[in-house]
């Protein structure tokens, strides 16, 4: 029922943290998106004519035929404050993130295997994953002290 | 050199402005949308996280033909959001911002914007440099007084439409900006058939500026500290010179109606011609679709340039029935 666009690497990389904080890490959602999605050349991990990025080896798009795009929309929402009087000047990407650490290695093998695949031999992997095998693999983002 | 990228759901480099951005490399990241269907978003694009710098800049744009402004109809289409005319952004979900600018060197051009209850954009930084929206339309519905349109606490805002179809909040909230924040040739309204209330420009202190800007439908041009000269309001401006004050809503505009808005400017407005020439804020001197500045005498004021029936007909005849 729905398509997800999944980072897995930690894209920021300049040092500083009041940058990097924002920039999308290892397991957040960049978009979620209904059946049959249009996918962008790149997101499929094609290798386009200057574009520095090659295949695109941060993203895998992974098809969820048992998850809703409710159920996955939670996966983009952005963390937010804890106290608005007192912002974070840290605020992170996603509040939740798909937590490779959690992935059983057995039930969930396919995935594994997506997700250190940065080859990308096939622009997409479809998992037959229920709602909640994939919710068992959710962390909330720890917020950044500050 | 910088990496151009398409951007839309029709077999494009990216499918989604976010992927796109979440993409980003340093050399010029330009993005061109597509209209190949309504970018219609949940939660708010955030351009933040990347080590933007004047040659590592960001630029999202549409591409060539794609936008409301190279649409073949455009001098006679209603000026407001219509995906149909160009390529749109809209985000579903109440009370979320739409486009988000946390970071320098972004710049925004020809895009429509659409929300619901929070900013269409929301430059939020007043450390930010290099920070431009150009030639876009933004449109929202408030609902609390303290909600505006747009935010700009950095940069330059130039040719653009504001609209706030609710019976509250304001137009463009300069918080606490940065010096030089400007907002140039801009209009900021209220369809007349909603509430007046709040105001077309407001700043929380000084350090903007609001030129050559119309702002209709509200009950202040303006609140806090701004300078700038040669706006144009229904309502008395409190700051400048060359102002088109307590000026009547209805002479300025196609249409004023909420369902039916068309905010190009009409025939015989008070806009016409009383603005001052601004190369420095707009240096293509033109308006929101590209038409050059002046037509006249003077730039017009607001984001409207209004084409002038030409003469050059009427001397042809003359001089073929040898008058002249």
């Amino acid at each position: 029922m729905c398509e997800i666009l999944l980072c897995v690497k930690d894209m920021g990389n300049s040092g500083n943290l009041a940058i990097d904080s924002h920039a999308p890490k290892q397991g957040d959602v960049v978009d979620v998106h209904p059946d049959e999605w249009s996918w962008g050349q790149c997101e499929l991990g094609v290798v386009v004519n200057g574009n520095p990025n090659g295949n695109h080896p941060f993203f895998r798009v992974i098809k969820l035929p048992n998850v809703s795009v409710a159920q996955a929309a939670r996966m983009t929402t952005p963390e937010v404050d804890i106290d608005p009087q007192n912002p974070s000047p840290y605020l992170q990407y996603r509040a939740f993130f798909l937590d490779k650490s959690k992935i059983n290695g057995t039930t969930m093998k396919a995935l594994l295997d997506n997700w250190n695949d940065d080859g990308r031999a096939s622009g997409f992997i479809l998992l037959n994953y229920t709602a909640a095998q994939i919710n068992n693999i959710v962390t909330q983002r720890t917020p950044i002290l500050f | 050199m910088a990496t151009i990228s398409t951007i839309g759901t029709s077999a494009r480099n990216y499918s989604t402005i976010s992927a796109w951005l979440a993409a980003f490399a340093t050399g010029g990241w330009i993005g061109e949308c597509y209209n190949d269907s309504e970018f219609v978003i949940t939660s708010a694009i955030a351009f933040s996280g990347h080590s933007t710098t004047s040659p590592n800049f960001i630029t999202l744009r549409t591409a060539a033909g794609q936008g409301f402004k190279d649409n073949a109809s455009v001098q006679t289409n209603a000026l407001r959001y219509n995906a149909s005319n160009g390529v749109g952004v809209r985000n579903t979900t109440a009370y979320t911002n739409v486009i988000i600018v946390g970071e320098s060197f972004v710049t925004i051009q020809n895009l429509q914007i659409q929300g619901n209850g929070s900013y269409a954009y929301d430059n939020n930084q007043s450390a930010s440099s290099g920070v431009v929206l150009d030639s876009c339309i933004l449109d929202i519905v408030l609902t609390a007084s303290g909600q505006a349109t747009a935010r700009l606490r950095s940069g330059i805002m130039r040719n653009c439409l504001l609209v706030n179809r609710g019976n509250t909040g304001n137009g463009l909230d300069f918080s606490y900006p940065a010096t030089g924040t400007v907002a140039a040739n801009c209009t900021s309204v209220r369809p007349s058939d909603k509430t007046a209330a709040n105001s077309a420009f407001m700043a929380a202190s000084a350090n903007a500026a609001v030129k050559n800007c119309a702002g209709f439908g509200f009950t202040n041009f303006s609140s806090g500290s701004l300078t700038g000269s040669n706006n144009c309001s229904d309502q008395a401006i409190g700051f400048g010179t060359s102002n088109q004050a307590s000026k009547t809503y209805a002479n300025q505009f196609v249409n004023t109606l909420n369902a039916t808005a068309d905010f190009r400017e009409k025939s015989g407005a008070d806009l016409f011609n009383n603005g001052f020439t601004d190369t420095t804020d707009v240096p293509a001197a033109v308006d929101i679709v590209g038409t050059a500045r002046p037509q006249s005498a003077s730039w017009d004021i607001g984001c409207w340039e209004l084409i002038v029936a030409s003469a050059t007909v009427y001397s042809s005849t003359l001089s073929m029935m040898g008058v002249g």
